[in-house]
């Protein structure tokens, strides 16, 4: 009764296909809580707010100095998503969050699609080329066998697929964002996003500094080396650390190489995404079957990620365009971290398993690193490139 | 600064004035309530509109004139 009420006011106070969006002075508050708590968090285009947290972690890592050349809050993978998101964490479970907010914290599930359709120019296939064809390749096999491992290993550690989605996510493809990309593809809930990034950024950071001592005994040369750090830990800087660890050489790879890993980062989502959406319609009944549950078709934004992408790898999209919509990735992902750490309760991080996330992380992590090394250790003794 | 930002940087700023001032206004006033008196809506009003151009001018001032 009350529905059909509520069905005839609507109807009657509708007037075009907008009238089913809150109102204006409803998401405004939403909006500024948002807007505000971007602007202190990041460095964004338009915004002259020097206090911001990026500046301060770039202070502190200058007070702390670099190890093996990097600073050490991006060794642990400090960005525009994760600054917005620790800030809004904070702001929202030490003072919480009004209600009159909450309407127009709702926006996320426009900015997190929105942001990923603007990422596309961000990954130009070509610039791959320069390391040849069969680096290409060992990159590729090692994104589709962490992923494949990943989720096959999480049902023996009884990890919700969804949040072993996300971790396989970041993880194959070396960059925690991932985690983040995935979540309106797969429907994951924020804490399992957010365990599954503490998670490779952890595992990360440990194998950066077990992957030179393993290097050293395997006897690869600085440039095998370099690459065998790309894929093994990835995450930017904390592979550079690995590099860097093992000889200047290397570190100097490590950065050659990085960018074949950086724009096969799309396969790396579209594949999770792939295998979960078709193991969904395979087994829809399955009351297991968490992942993309909620997702009838492939989603729009995704189609059009994909032709945004080839369209950029095509050199559709020149380089200060390029600049300028990576300015607006910022914002939108600054925007839409924010409302996400405000929604958040950290209890609600660790609900989703404290260890069971983490120990995924080190076992197929772990079997990474075995692939990777047996693999450029096979093609530098073939001689398949010169190493 | 590239290519559209250069263009569309007086509007952002409006903006970001526009938007502090209500923040302002809603947030610490709390003036936007119905039960607010018109005077003290317009005075929280003033007075959120000059602390946000203060705010942006000291910031933006800083910024592209680097006193």
């Amino acid at each position: 009764m009350h529905s059909t009420t509520a069905n005839i006011s609507y109807e009657a106070r509708r007037k075009s296909i907008w009238s089913s969006l809150y109102s204006f002075q409803e998401v405004l508050p939403g909006l500024l809580a948002m807007f505000f708590i971007a602007i202190a968090s990041n460095n964004l285009a338009g915004v002259p707010n020097p206090f911001n947290l990026e500046n301060l972690f770039h202070y502190l890592d200058n007070v702390i100095g670099p190890v093996n050349g990097q600073y050490v809050f991006q060794i642990f993978n400090t960005n525009f998503v994760w600054n917005a998101f620790f800030m809004g964490l904070f702001i929202g479970n030490v003072f919480g969050v009004p209600d009159s907010w909450k309407r127009g914290l709702s926006y996320i599930h426009k900015f997190m699609p929105l942001g990923i359709v603007m990422l596309a120019p961000h990954f130009i296939v070509g610039h791959a080329a320069k390391a040849g064809l069969v680096p290409i390749l060992i990159v590729a096999a090692a994104l589709v066998f962490t992923a494949s491992v990943t989720l096959l290993l999480a049902r023996f550690l009884r990890v919700d697929d969804r949040h072993a989605s996300v971790l396989a996510g970041g993880l194959a493809t070396g960059d925690p964002h991932v985690c983040a990309i995935l979540m309106p593809m797969i429907k994951a809930r924020g804490g399992q996003v957010i365990n599954a990034f503490v998670s490779v950024v952890l595992f990360g950071a440990i194998a950066s500094v077990v992957l030179p001592l393993i290097g050293a005994k395997v006897g690869l040369s600085p440039q095998a080396f370099g690459l065998a750090t790309v894929s093994a830990v990835g995450n930017g800087a904390q592979a550079f650390s690995a590099g860097f660890a093992h000889s200047s050489e290397a570190g100097r790879f490590s950065i050659y190489y990085d960018v074949v890993r950086h724009v096969l980062m799309p396969a790396g989502f579209l594949y999770v995404f792939g295998v979960m959406f078709v193991r969904k319609l395979m087994f829809r009944r399955d009351p297991a079957v968490n992942a993309t549950r909620g997702v009838d078709s492939i989603p729009l934004y995704v189609i059009v990620f994909v032709v945004s992408w080839i369209v950029a790898s095509l050199h559709v999209v020149k380089e200060p365009a390029h600049v300028a919509i990576f300015e607006m990735v910022k914002w939108d992902f600054s925007l839409a971290a924010g409302a996400l750490g405000l929604s958040m309760s950290v209890r609600e991080i660790w609900d989703w398993g404290t260890w069971r996330g983490f120990a995924l992380a080190c076992v197929s992590g772990t079997l990474r690193i075995a692939f990777v090394l047996a693999a450029v250790w096979l093609c530098a003794k073939y001689q398949l490139f010169n190493f | 600064m590239h290519g559209i930002f250069f263009y569309l940087e007086t509007f952002f700023m409006l903006f970001i004035l526009f938007a502090t001032g209500a923040a302002l206004y809603m947030g610490i006033f709390k003036a936007h309530k119905s039960s607010v008196s018109l005077g003290a809506k317009v005075a929280s009003g003033f007075l959120s509109a000059i602390i946000a151009g203060a705010t942006w001018f000291g910031l933006y001032s800083w910024s592209y004139l680097s006193w």
